[in-house]
């Protein structure tokens, strides 16, 4: 009993060492959601549904996120991102629909806000609408489909941040690499093409 | 993409994560009663607007379409997929209503009222099992992919 909780106690402190480290690797992140002190990260939430976003705000209160900002809709939001400059932006597609998009669109193309490479993270109860493919072609970092629980909304911030994608400036795309499918039961998305040693030529 | 980002967090043991999920467990029971309580004020207040239609006032109908896409938003949280869904149809009856005042419109915006309720009363969570289906299929609502 003694023994196994001196175990404990030991992985524990491997645990506390390796939170001196700033990040994980992906591998790691489609076994486990890592546990991130968020304490630094700024996060814009906007939501036009006073009870969503006062729900929002208490659960990332209880994430320690660091700074959380809310607006009702994106044009106040578009007002609200030079002086929030914020690490997050997450849009309510469901409710903002295409203005949502519009918004995303403005943020890539570095028409609002301090910088172009925000992670985007968007929400939709539905995946099959075209808006939330429509988001995805314009450089959103992640989807969480709903019910946005204390879990989905963690670990959606936990994807954005931990993305490690390279972010693409093309003529018609500005976003997040869409090839690559980073953490997602364990595919990582690299040397997909590369011959594997069964076929011919290895 | 996003160095800068991930500079600015660091892992924390596991342990700490389960304390914050536990601590979201109380939070939680606290906003279901919150919830509970703007579904329910929303419902009474569209029922009193139900009961004296006035389809052809803009307040009535922009009064209507702020609860039922208040309703829309409180979906998201307490896994209410039905109301997300059912809320929505009816944001878009009430825009359809500004362009024709139809009986028939009036009609699927008192059935969607009463499905919205149904669905609290009942508590269909999620997409509703085949009770949620066979209320779709009444409300000739097609049930997304989610």
């Amino acid at each position: 009993m003694s023994g196994k909780r001196a175990k404990t106690q030991q992985s524990e402190v491997r645990s506390t060492t390796a939170a001196a480290r700033p990040a994980v690797g992906r591998r790691m992140f489609a076994r486990e959601v890592p546990a991130l002190d968020l304490s630094r990260i700024s996060l814009l939430v906007v939501n036009d549904n006073d009870f969503l976003r006062s729900y929002m705000e208490r659960l990332f209160g209880i994430m320690r996120v660091g700074n959380v900002a809310t607006c009702a809709d994106p044009d106040a939001a578009r007002a609200q991102m030079a002086a929030a400059d914020p690490d997050i932006v997450m849009i309510d597609l469901d409710l903002a629909g295409r203005d949502g998009i519009d918004l995303v669109r403005q943020i890539r193309r570095g028409e609002i806000g301090p910088r172009n490479d925000i992670a985007i993270l968007v929400t939709s109860a539905f995946v099959d609408r075209d808006y939330v493919q429509a988001a995805r072609n314009n450089g959103i970092n992640w989807t969480l489909v709903k019910p946005l629980t204390f879990r989905r909304l963690y670990e959606g911030l936990a994807r954005v941040i931990l993305d490690e994608r390279p972010f693409v400036e093309a003529e018609g795309y500005t976003g997040p690499d869409r090839r690559l499918l980073v953490g997602i039961s364990g595919y990582d998305g690299f040397e997909r093409r590369k011959p594997k040693p069964s076929e011919p030529g290895v | 993409m996003s160095k800068a980002l991930r500079d600015k967090v660091r892992e924390i043991p596991q342990a700490q994560l389960r304390q914050m999920e536990a601590g979201a467990s109380i939070a939680m029971l606290e906003l279901s009663a919150s919830f509970r309580k703007h579904v329910n004020d929303s419902l009474r207040d569209m029922f009193t607007l139900m009961r004296d239609p006035q389809p052809e006032d803009e307040a009535w109908r922009a009064r209507l379409h702020e609860l039922a896409r208040g309703l829309q938003g409180m979906g998201g949280s307490f896994d209410y997929g039905l109301l997300i869904l059912i809320g929505e149809v009816m944001c878009q009856t009430v825009k359809d209503l500004e362009q024709s005042n139809q009986r028939a419109l009036q009609r699927r915006l008192a059935a969607y009222a009463v499905a919205l309720d149904a669905v609290i009363k009942v508590d269909l969570k999620g997409d509703g099992g085949a009770n949620g289906k066979a209320l779709l299929d009444v409300l000739k609502i097609e049930a997304p992919v989610s």
